[in-house]
C-alpha cells in the first residue's frame, strides 16, 4: 500500500478555522506516511485533482463543509462530487469531517471501489466557546469535539484498521460525553453534550 | 384496553409543540458563551432561541430532534450503559 495521506483543510470561516488548526494534531506524528497537506488556498479543485492523480495517496482526509453529494474546499469550491469525479477515491481510505457526506457520497464511493469511508450522515456539529474563538487550540469545548474525531485518521496512520479507528473514535466521543455530564465540566461543556451525542450517532463507517 | 383520549386529541401537532417548548426551555438555561457551528452557519444561544420561538423550518426541527434524541438516550440509560 502506498503510504501517503492527503489532507485538505480550507480556512475561510469560523468552523473551517477550527478544523484547520486542529488538523495539526492529525499529522503531528506521521508513522512513516508521506503527508500531502492542502491547506487554505491550496485546498482547491485543481490542486486537489492534480495531487490525487500524481501521488495516488492511500488515505484521504477531508475537512470543511459538505453535503450528501459533495465535499468542499477553500471558499466552498467543490473538490469531490458524487458520480462526477468520485472515481478519484477508488481504492482509498477516506475520512470526511464534514456534513452529510456519509448519507450518499460515502456509501456510493465504497460501492464504486473505495476501500473504506468514515463520515457523518447528517450535519457535523462543532460547539465552541465564544471567548476562545481567536485561540481555537485552547478552546475547552471544541477540544471535546475535535480530539475524538481526529482519532479516526490518527489511528489509521498508526496502522490500525479503519474499523478499529472508527471504534476508537466512537469510544472517545462517549468518554468525552461522560466528562461533559459530570460535575467537573463547565457550563459550556455540559450544554454542548447533545451536539456531541448527535455526532456519535451520525458518524458512520462503510467498507 | 383504555385509550387516553387526550393524547389522541393532542395528536402529533401537540407533541411537536411540547417538544418545541421543551427545547426552548433547555436552550434558555444554556450558557451564553456556547456557540454552535452547523453546516456553514454559526449560532449563538440567542439566535437559536429567536429562531425556535418564531420559525418552523429545517434548522428548528434539527435542533429539537437533537435535544430530544439526547434526552431519550439519557432517559433510556443508553448514554450511561455504553460508558460502562
Amino acid at each position: 500500500m502506498n503510504s501517503t495521506l492527503l489532507l485538505t483543510r480550507p480556512n475561510y470561516d469560523i468552523a473551517t478555522n477550527y478544523l484547520y488548526f486542529w488538523s495539526d494534531d492529525i499529522i503531528k506524528y506521521t508513522y512513516g506516511f508521506k503527508i500531502l497537506d492542502l491547506r487554505g488556498n491550496k485546498a482547491n479543485y485543481n490542486d486537489f485533482t492534480s495531487y490525487m492523480n500524481k501521488h495516488k495517496p492511500s488515505v484521504v482526509v477531508f475537512n470543511g463543509h459538505g453535503s450528501d453529494k459533495t465535499i468542499l474546499g477553500q471558499n466552498g469550491e467543490v473538490l469531490i462530487k458524487s458520480d462526477v469525479n468520485d472515481d478519484l477515491l477508488r481504492g482509498k481510505i477516506i475520512y470526511a469531517r464534514c456534513c452529510e457526506a456519509g448519507k450518499f457520497l460515502g456509501p456510493n464511493c465504497v460501492r464504486k471501489g473505495a476501500k473504506a469511508f468514515v463520515g457523518y450522515k447528517k450535519n457535523y456539529y462543532l460547539a465552541y466557546s465564544d471567548s476562545h474563538i481567536s485561540r481555537p487550540l485552547q478552546d475547552p469545548v471544541a477540544k471535546l469535539f475535535l480530539e475524538p474525531s481526529n482519532l479516526v485518521p490518527k489511528s489509521i496512520l498508526k496502522g490500525n484498521t479503519v474499523k478499529l479507528a472508527y471504534e476508537k473514535s466512537q469510544k472517545a466521543i462517549l468518554k468525552n460525553i461522560h466528562f461533559m455530564i459530570s460535575t467537573v465540566a463547565s457550563d459550556d461543556q455540559r450544554d454542548a453534550a447533545p451536539y456531541l451525542w448527535a455526532n456519535k450517532i451520525n458518524q458512520i463507517l462503510f467498507e | 384496553m383504555k385509550i387516553n383520549k387526550n393524547i389522541i386529541k393532542m395528536g402529533s401537532k401537540g407533541i411537536k409543540e411540547e417538544a418545541r417548548l421543551l427545547t426552548i426551555e433547555r436552550i434558555k438555561v444554556a450558557s451564553d458563551n456556547l456557540k454552535i457551528s452547523i453546516g456553514s452557519s454559526e449560532y449563538s444561544k440567542d439566535e437559536i432561541l429567536k429562531t425556535l420561538e418564531n420559525e418552523d423550518n429545517d434548522f428548528t426541527r434539527e435542533i429539537i430532534e437533537t435535544q430530544l434524541e439526547y434526552l431519550r438516550n439519557m432517559a433510556s440509560g443508553a448514554i450511561y450503559q455504553e460508558l460502562e
